[in-house]
């Protein structure tokens, strides 16, 4: 029974000592900045750490058959995967030319001819009283940073629930711009693509889906300007100087600001006058660089060339803005506020495949093969359909509205009429809404205010250009 | 006198000592095989020719990183041509400042419709493949000051070189343009 006991010590020392090391990045950061995150944000890559430092545990104690000289290799180690970038950066500064795949080599060499010679060399005690000094420093670092972060954690509790019941007023409004997205008769038509499962996505969502709604011309510029100022204004005539005047405070902004509203704008809006909660300086929990808690714990560790992001900026804003409205924690349901997202999305460049994948850049404005549009417009709408169905889920009195400004233009076998076919998905507090189905998503916002401030617009009649 | 054990430890250690070395100076060509960018190739300047003038505008460049060290260019390049050219490509050349050596990277052309819509009734354009769109690796360019050129090819007869008259440097992982 004695030797029972004293063989269970040094196992579980070795298993607290490995297991603090392991998660102690992941603590350390979230400790950091605990009044702006929550725990779950990296509780997976503490979770990892601790599988990788376990998983060392045991194969070094395979090897060495000595659990507490495996512990000091294991916590070595672990501290050579978390804190690796901290390790090349040094070499970088001696040999400036040398690459990841020549460092990790040489690292890896010079690790296992120093748990060799450790295990050789010490005697037969020292392996247990150094795990166990090991254990004890890693558990006090813990305590050090988790102790002080308790208050934080609760102040922002109690922030964001007070938060919420300030600003309970009115529902809240989303419009949604994919630029260049095609209606579903467009991509039934012209890319022979049918997905009856998108369309009932967003009928069971509670969305009213219309097959025939055509907006005025295929110019981005005068379409959104149109739809800001709730009327035809901006025409083919008038310079980008004239359209871009119209959008300084225009009737939309100011008909909702009249009734309490909030201008919040998502993804690249800065030319629709509404600041952007997605440029990577406002994004909450995020660094000016835009990085989240996983982010830094990764870019520090020896996987960072497998999750560091190096697609083009284009695709960053797109991302950042795709995720931001994933996101349930960036929204207040009820909360009077008109979010603007406007994505340069399904329009070239194409930039992701079906499934998000970058595409070869030769293939970013290769409008000849089909497949760059569809592939861009199918991630598209999958990203879209699972955002939309959060904002129900979480936001069930709110208006969506998820249209396109144009179809696709580049696209030869489409006459220039049907160019101008679009996406337009509209749900209303989960009601159904008459003049939605065949408008224009002019006539489609005017429709929608009158149902929520009762403005009394009249429908216009369609101009084409 | 060493032990038979010892000796084959020694050997060992030779050998992976050897294994590893010669691991680690052609791991960047070995690495580099693993990734879809084109091959960064080494060259001299004079090998390409002069020919007609060249029109161009570069959109981007946009230092991209990470394990490959890429980059990434947009941009468009033509010359006037009366003949097809089905196969026209362009070279984005790294000249060293101070040599004519250089480092280069053929990427052929992308859809660029814009390109000839602006151009067609003040120059004999062809075609709408006018666009440069290349992301590549800068992993095998050494650390060192380059002048950037642009060659483009829309067939034997029509081609031409520019110097768009910008300047990279290459700093361990970095590869930045001066002139921002």
């Amino acid at each position: 029974m004695e030797k029972k006991s004293g063989e269970l010590k040094p196992l579980i020392i070795s298993l607290l000592a490995v297991g603090f090391a392991s998660v102690f990045p992941a603590v350390f950061i979230f400790c950091q900045n605990a009044d702006e995150m929550r725990f779950s944000e990296v509780a997976s890559i503490a979770g990892l750490f601790l599988m990788i430092g376990y998983a060392l545990l045991a194969i070094i104690a395979l090897l060495t058959r000595n659990i507490s000289s495996a512990a000091i290799d294991a916590t070595v180690s672990v501290l050579f995967v978390s804190n690796y970038k901290l390790i090349q950066k040094l070499v970088c500064l001696v040999l400036p030319d040398a690459k990841y795949w020549h460092i990790v080599p040489v690292c890896v060499v010079l690790l296992i001819f120093l748990f060799v010679l450790l295990n050789k060399k010490m005697r037969d005690d020292l392996p247990y009283d150094v795990t166990k000094i090991i254990c004890f420093v890693m558990a006090g670092l813990l305590a050090i940073n988790l102790i002080p972060a308790f208050p934080k954690m609760h102040q922002q509790r109690a922030e964001k629930v007070n938060a919420r019941a300030e600003n309970a007023e009115g529902p809240n409004i989303y419009w949604i711009i994919l630029d260049e997205c095609a209606s579903f008769k467009t991509m039934h038509n012209y890319y022979q693509y049918t997905d009856t499962t998108m369309r009932n996505r967003f009928e069971s969502a509670g969305f009213i889906v219309s097959e025939n709604s055509y907006n005025e011309c295929g110019n981005t510029d005068i379409v959104v300007t149109n739809c800001l100022n709730l009327s035809y204004a901006a025409t083919p005539e008038m310079t980008s100087a004239e359209w871009a005047a119209l959008r300084i405070n225009p009737p939309l902004y100011q008909t909702l600001m009249e009734h309490g509203y909030s201008l919040n704008g998502i993804g690249d809006t800065a030319w629709l006058n509404i600041d952007s909660a997605t440029t990577s300086e406002k994004m909450e929990g995020h660094t000016v660089e835009g990085k989240g808690a996983k982010d830094l714990l990764l870019e520090n560790t020896i996987f960072y060339p497998f999750f560091q992001y190096t697609g083009t900026e284009a695709a960053s804003i797109l991302q950042n803005a795709l995720d931001y409205m994933d996101d349930s924690n960036n929204f207040v349901p009820d909360s009077s506020s008109f979010y603007l997202t406007y994505l340069c999305l399904p329009h070239q460049p194409f930039l992701f495949d079906k499934d998000g994948n970058a595409v070869s850049p030769s293939n970013y404005n290769n409008w000849d093969d089909p497949q760059y549009y569809l592939g861009q417009y199918i991630y598209a709408m999958k990203r879209i359909i699972a955002i939309a169905e959060r904002i129900v889920r979480d936001d069930p009195n709110s208006v969506i509205v998820i249209g396109s400004d144009h179809g696709p233009r580049f696209n030869n076998a489409i006459p220039y009429a049907e160019k101008t076919s679009v996406l337009l998905n509209v749900y209303v507090q989960g009601r159904k809404i008459d003049n939605i189905d065949g408008a224009s998503t002019l006539n489609a916002l005017r429709s929608i205010l009158n149902t929520l401030f009762d403005c009394g617009y009249e429908k216009l009649e369609a101009e084409t250009w | 006198m060493v032990s038979k054990k010892s000796s084959k430890l020694l050997i060992g250690l030779i050998v992976c000592g050897i294994a590893l070395s010669v691991y680690l100076a052609f791991a960047n060509r070995i690495m580099l095989s693993f990734s879809e960018l084109p091959e960064v190739q080494e060259g001299n300047i004079s090998q390409f020719s002069t020919g007609r003038e060249v029109h161009k505008a570069l959109d981007r460049g946009e230092w991209l990183g990470g394990l490959f060290e890429k980059y990434y260019f947009q941009g468009w390049a033509f010359c006037e041509t009366d003949t097809g050219n089905e196969g026209k490509y362009a070279v984005l050349i790294f000249k060293n400042s101070n040599s004519d050596h250089c480092y280069y990277v053929e990427t052929p052309g992308s859809f660029r419709p814009d390109v000839y819509g602006v151009f067609k009734d003040r120059f004999n354009i062809r075609g709408n493949m006018h666009g440069i769109e290349c992301q590549f690796s800068t992993v095998t360019i050494p650390s060192g000051e380059y002048d950037f050129f642009v060659y483009v090819k829309e067939n034997d007869q029509d081609y031409g070189i520019v110097d768009m008259n910008m300047h990279f440097v290459k700093r361990g992982a970095e590869f930045v343009s001066a002139n921002n």
